[in-house]
C-alpha cells in the first residue's frame, strides 16, 4: 500500500531532479542493472525504454482560451523474454528496490505467458546499436511562451469571425516532446528526442432561419517539426479563407448523387490512404492477433506478391525515414534500424509492415522496424509507419489532371468517414467540394462523399501529381491495441486522380 | 494517503496558486492486464504509476497539468 510519506517521497524527488536522470550515464546505470538482473533471471533477451513524455495542448473558441493542460510523465519499461514468451513491467519508480520488482514482474509474467503459449516467440537478427539522434525540428514548442502562442490562435479567432456570417470559431495548439532512451540485452543504447506540432481550427457558419449550418476546418496537418511549422503556416490567411468557405457552402448546391472522376488534394487523400492502405498492411491485423480499433484485413497473406492493388500508378511506400514524418525515427523500440520499403508496387500488394517479431511469422516477410509503444508504461508492439503514395517520376501537375475532367470534383481537406472492419468498403467526406466541369473549376457544392471498395478505388487511379506538389498530412493520434495506445503517423501524397466513383448526397433526406 | 491528507495537499497548493479555485488528484495505480489472440498471448503486463493532476479555474478559463513531476511542487501544478 502506498503511503502519503512515500508517495511524496517519489514526487519530490521529482521535483529534485532525481526521477529526471536526465544524464546519459544515469540511464545507462540504469539500464545495466536492469538488464543485469533479467539475464541472472533467465530472459533469452531483455531491453529497456526510460522516457519523458511532455504534451501541451491550448484551446480557444470564440476569442476565449476555454483550456491549457500540460501532461509530464516520465518512467521506464522493462521488457523480457523468457522461454519463448514476453513479459513486462513498468513504473515511475526508479528507486533501486522498485527496478527490481519491476524485473522481477516481468520475469513473472513471462513464465506465466510461457505455460500457455501456443508458439515461441522468435526474433529476426538485429546488431547492437549505440546512437543519439534528434527529430528534425528548430524551435523546442516548449520554449515558446504560452502568451505567444495565445496570440496565435486569437488571430485566428479574430480572422475567423471577422468574416460576415461565421458565428463561431474553435482552436487549439499541440506539441508534444518525447525524450527516449532504450537499451538492450544486445547491447544496443539509443536515445532519441522528438518533437511534434499541430495547431488547427474549425470555422462554422450558421444559417439561423434555416436551422443550417457548415464547417469548415484547417488544412494544416500535424508535423515532426518544432515552432518553426506554427509559425511559418498562414494560418490568419486561411482562416478567413476558410470563414469564406464555410458561409459558400451554406449557400451552395448539394451534390446530384452519380459518378464523378475525383481529383484529391494530399489534405484529403492522407486519411484514404490512412485507412485503405496503411492499416490493411499492418501484419498483426491481416494474421488476426490485432482487431481493435481499426479491424482485421482483407489483405491476406495468400495475396502477398500477387494481389492487384491498385492501377500502375498506385505505389505505396512505407517509411520511417522521412524527414518531418510524425512516425519517423532512427531506431524503433525493439533497437531495429528505420527503414523505408514498398508496400504497394507498380499496384501490386508486396510486403506488410512488421517488427522483429513478426518477420517469421509469414514466409519471406522480413522485419522493417515497426515496434513502437506510446509510452514508457506501455507494451511495444507493431504500429503503423509514415505510409504514403509515391509519385515517383511523375511530371503530371494537379492542373493537367483536371484539365482532363469532363465531369469531376475536387476534394480537399478529411472529414468524416467510414470503413468496415476488413479495410474494404469505405466511405470519406472533405472539408472542400469544387466541381470540375471540362477541366475547369466552377462552384463548390456540399455534402459529398465517395464511396468505393478498397481495390476498386486504388484501381480507379489513373494519375498522380509530379513529386513538387507533395504534401504530408497525418494523425496526431492513431489508435491502437487493447490496453489502447496512440501513434502519430503521416502520409503524403500529390494530388491524385480517380474515375469513375461513386458520390453520395450526405444531406439528403430519406 | 487520507482523505485529510489529501485536503492538508490541496490546501497547500491553493495557497501557492493564489486562485480561487483548484482541484488536486492524486492517484497510484497497479493495473495488470493479459490479451489473448489466436489463443496466443500477446501484449500482457503490470504497470504500477504514481501521478498527479491539478487544475484551476479562472472564471471560465481552465487549466490542467498532470504528472508526477508536478505534485510535489504545488505553486507549479498552479
Amino acid at each position: 500500500m502506498l503511503t502519503r510519506r512515500s508517495f511524496l517521497a517519489v514526487t519530490a524527488a521529482a521535483s529534485a531532479g532525481q526521477l529526471l536522470a536526465a544524464e546519459k550515464s544515469d540511464r545507462d546505470k540504469l539500464a545495466d542493472q536492469a538488464l543485469e538482473l533479467a539475464k541472472k533471471a533467465g530472459a533469452a533477451y531483455a531491453d529497456i525504454r526510460i522516457s519523458r513524455y511532455d504534451n501541451q495542448g491550448l484551446f480557444t473558441r470564440e476569442m476565449q482560451v476555454s483550456n491549457v493542460v500540460a501532461d509530464s510523465s516520465y518512467g521506464y519499461g522493462v521488457r523480457v523474454l523468457k522461454s519463448g514468451a514476453w513479459g513486462f513491467a513498468a513504473t515511475n519508480d526508479f528507486r533501486e528496490k522498485e527496478l527490481a520488482a519491476a524485473v522481477a514482474s516481468a520475469i513473472e509474467i513471462a513464465e506465466a505467458n510461457a505455460a500457455i503459449k501456443t508458439r515461441p516467440v522468435r526474433l529476426a537478427p538485429l546488431k547492437a546499436y549505440t546512437a543519439d539522434w534528434k527529430s528534425g525540428y528548430e524551435i523546442d514548442p516548449f520554449t515558446i511562451p504560452l502568451a505567444r502562442k495565445v496570440d496565435l490562435l486569437m488571430g485566428v479567432n479574430e480572422a475567423a469571425l471577422g468574416v460576415k456570417g461565421v458565428s463561431f470559431v474553435s482552436s487549439y495548439l499541440r506539441a508534444v516532446h518525447e525524450d527516449r532512451y532504450f537499451a538492450s540485452s544486445l547491447d544496443s543504447r539509443i536515445q532519441q528526442d522528438v518533437v511534434r506540432s499541430h495547431a488547427s481550427f474549425q470555422v462554422t457558419a450558421v444559417d439561423r432561419a434555416k436551422g443550417d449550418s457548415q464547417s469548415r476546418r484547417s488544412l494544416m496537418g500535424p508535423t515532426q517539426r518544432g515552432w518553426e511549422a506554427i509559425e511559418q503556416y498562414p494560418f490568419v490567411a486561411e482562416a478567413e479563407q476558410a470563414g469564406e468557405e464555410a458561409v459558400a457552402k451554406l449557400k451552395a448546391p448539394a451534390v446530384e448523387p452519380g459518378e464523378y472522376d475525383l481529383l484529391l488534394h494530399p489534405t484529403h487523400l492522407w486519411l484514404t490512404i490512412h485507412e485503405s492502405c496503411g492499416h490493411p498492411t499492418e501484419l498483426d491485423r491481416a494474421l488476426g492477433y490485432e482487431a481493435n480499433y481499426a479491424g482485421t484485413s482483407f489483405l491476406t497473406p495468400d495475396k502477398l506478391g500477387k494481389f492487384r492493388y491498385g492501377s500502375k500508378w498506385v505505389n505505396m511506400v512505407a517509411d520511417r525515414t522521412q524527414p518531418h514524418g510524425l512516425a519517423t525515427v532512427a531506431y524503433d523500440d525493439d533497437g531495429a534500424p528505420a527503414q523505408r520499403w514498398y508496400l504497394v508496387r507498380e499496384g501490386v500488394f508486396v510486403e506488410y509492415q512488421t517488427t522483429r517479431e513478426q518477420a517469421g511469422l509469414v514466409k519471406g516477410v522480413k522485419a522493417h522496424g515497426c515496434a513502437h509503444a506510446d509510452n514508457w508504461s506501455s507494451v511495444v508492439f507493431q504500429r503503423m509507419p509514415n505510409v504514403s503514395l509515391d509519385p515517383l517520376d511523375s511530371k503530371l501537375t494537379e492542373q493537367e489532371l483536371m484539365a482532363d475532367i469532363k465531369k469531376g470534383i475536387l476534394i480537399l481537406g478529411n472529414g468524416s468517414f467510414s470503413i468496415d472492419q476488413q479495410r474494404y468498403n469505405f466511405q470519406f467526406g472533405g472539408q472542400v467540394f469544387w466541381e470540375i466541369k471540362n477541366g475547369k473549376k466552377t462552384r463548390i457544392l456540399r455534402d459529398v462523399a465517395y464511396q468505393s471498395r478498397t481495390p476498386e478505388f486504388w484501381n480507379a487511379c489513373d494519375g498522380v501529381a509530379r513529386r513538387e506538389e507533395y504534401l504530408l498530412g497525418g494523425a496526431f493520434n492513431d489508435g491502437k491495441g487493447e490496453p489502447p495506445q496512440s501513434n502519430a503517423v503521416s502520409h503524403g501524397c500529390t494530388p491524385a486522380r480517380f474515375r469513375g466513383i461513386k458520390v453520395i448526397s450526405t444531406g439528403r433526406k430519406a | 494517503m487520507t482523505r485529510g491528507e489529501a485536503r492538508e495537499l490541496t490546501r497547500d497548493a491553493l495557497e501557492a496558486a493564489e486562485l480561487p479555485e483548484i482541484s488536486i488528484q492524486l492517484s497510484y495505480r497497479k493495473h495488470g492486464f493479459l490479451r489473448f489472440a489466436r489463443n496466443q498471448p500477446t501484449t500482457s503486463g503490470l504497470t504500477l504509476v504514481g501521478s498527479a493532476s491539478g487544475t484551476a479555474w479562472k472564471g471560465k478559463r481552465k487549466a490542467t497539468v498532470r504528472g508526477g513531476v508536478d505534485l510535489a511542487n504545488a505553486e507549479k501544478a498552479a
